[in-house]
Parts: C-alpha cells; structure tokens; sequence
C-alpha cells in the first residue's frame, strides 16, 4: 500500500514531552530528533524561533495544533515529519487564547514536493475531534499508529 | 470588481496556505465556480497584481492588503469561517 505519511513520518521523530518551559524550549523539543537524526541542520529550530519573534506565531494552524515549519533553505537535509505532543499544553505570546498540545514539524526540500503528504495529513489538521483525539494521546507508539494510519 | 484569481498566503508559503487552498477549492465545488484560478504562495509573493482576491492569515493581513482585496482569516483551518466570507464575494448555492 501506497502510504504518503509513512514515507515521510518515521517513528524516531515521533515523540511525547511531559512540558516544556516556555514556547522556545518547546520548538527545540519538537525539533530535536529531527536534529539528531540529520534530517535538518541546527539552523532550521533557530529559523523557527527567529521568525516567531518578528511575526509571531505564524504556525498555530488550528485549535490545539502547530505546524511548525521554516524554509528549506533555513536547513532542511532530508524531507521529514515529525510529530509530538507535550502533555502540559504551551502558550504563545499574543496567542493566549491557543495553547498547543500537538505540533507538527514539517521539513520540506522544495515548494512542491510535499504537497500530495500534506493533503492527506489535512485530514488530521481539518478535524478539531481528531486533533484532540491525538492531543491527549501519551504514548508515542500509539501517537505514530494514529497519524500514520490516517 | 470581478474576481478571476484568488493567491492563498501565509507566512512561507510552504503549509498553511496550501489547506486554505484547499478549502477555497471545496468551496468553488460546493457552489459550481469553475472559472476562478486559486494558488497559494508566501507573503512575499503577495504583490499588487498577483491576484484579484488574497486570503490570509489575520497576522499578515497588512502585507496583504498592500497588494489588493484581502480577506482575512483567524484560523486558517476553520472552513466555515473561509465560507463565511467568501460569501460576500461569490454567490452561493442555497441548499
């Protein structure tokens, strides 16, 4: 079977975080095996950041859900998802009224080449009970099952 | 004013935009508009001319709205919102 999101999510970069201090730790957080694992450079977490501080949080897509993401040219080696929920739910700034629990990172290595992924994950980013659903999910087995299979 | 191509924006250019494209896609079907281009594309490439109509995220509603008509929207996700105001511009289907 042809699956798009199993292509682009591996397990590795799949995780659950009890909190992070503050909406800057909690990008590291989501980003960190991505790092480790050689998908993106250190650079792409810091591009994150330094976006968020000029424009704010540009990522917060839906209720409970950020996308996160820079350029590719901001440090992307190899297209990659990755996929985490922090359990104590995090607060950006101006953005008090969404604290986030699920965060989608996205790494992509052109404008296009994600697209077809994306619109199969829009199934998950479009759905409030579904997102929920996977929000309150604290084992990273079950997270990666649940997205996975969308 | 008459409204041939609609430039969905966000911030890179890379995500978000695309799944408004796709709600304004749905949108379109849902009320048989067939004769309306949509795209996507990050704030930089939001210019004057680039488009009849572009619709936003609320945080860059500004840079928007130096390149013409721009409907801006809270959550980027939240179809009904998009329908809401896209209503203003199009005329929809009654059920």
């Amino acid at each position: 079977m042809n699956n798009l999101i199993a292509e682009y999510l591996k397990r590795e970069n799949v995780n659950v975080f009890e909190s992070a201090p503050n909406w800057r730790s909690a990008i590291m957080l989501c980003t960190d095996s991505l790092v480790k694992h050689g998908y993106v450079t250190e650079n792409y977490p810091k591009r994150i950041i330094e976006i968020t501080e000029t424009y704010g949080a540009y990522y917060l897509i839906a209720k409970d859900l950020a996308l996160l993401h820079a350029r590719p040219e901001d440090g992307v080696i190899k297209q990659q998802l990755a996929l985490s929920v922090i359990k104590q739910p995090v607060v950006f700034d101006n953005k008090e009224d969404n604290p986030v629990r699920l965060f989608i990172t996205l790494c992509a290595k052109d404008s296009v080449s994600h697209l077809e992924m994306l619109q199969k994950l829009a199934e998950l980013m479009m759905d409030e009970s579904r997102i929920e659903k996977c929000a309150s999910i604290t084992d990273p087995e079950e997270l990666y099952q649940e997205v996975v299979n969308l | 004013m008459e409204i041939k191509r609609i430039l969905c924006c966000c911030m890179s250019g890379l995500g978000s935009s695309f799944l408004v494209e796709m709600n304004v896609k749905k949108f379109f079907k849902k009320n048989g508009i067939t004769d309306v281009e949509v795209d996507h594309a990050g704030v930089y490439d939001a210019t004057k001319g680039a488009a009849d109509l572009f619709i936003c995220s609320a945080d860059i509603k500004e840079e928007c709205e130096k390149a013409g008509p721009t409907v801006p929207l809270n959550r980027l996700t939240d179809y009904d919102e998009l329908e809401g105001k896209l209503k203003e511009y199009f005329e929809v289907k009654t059920a």
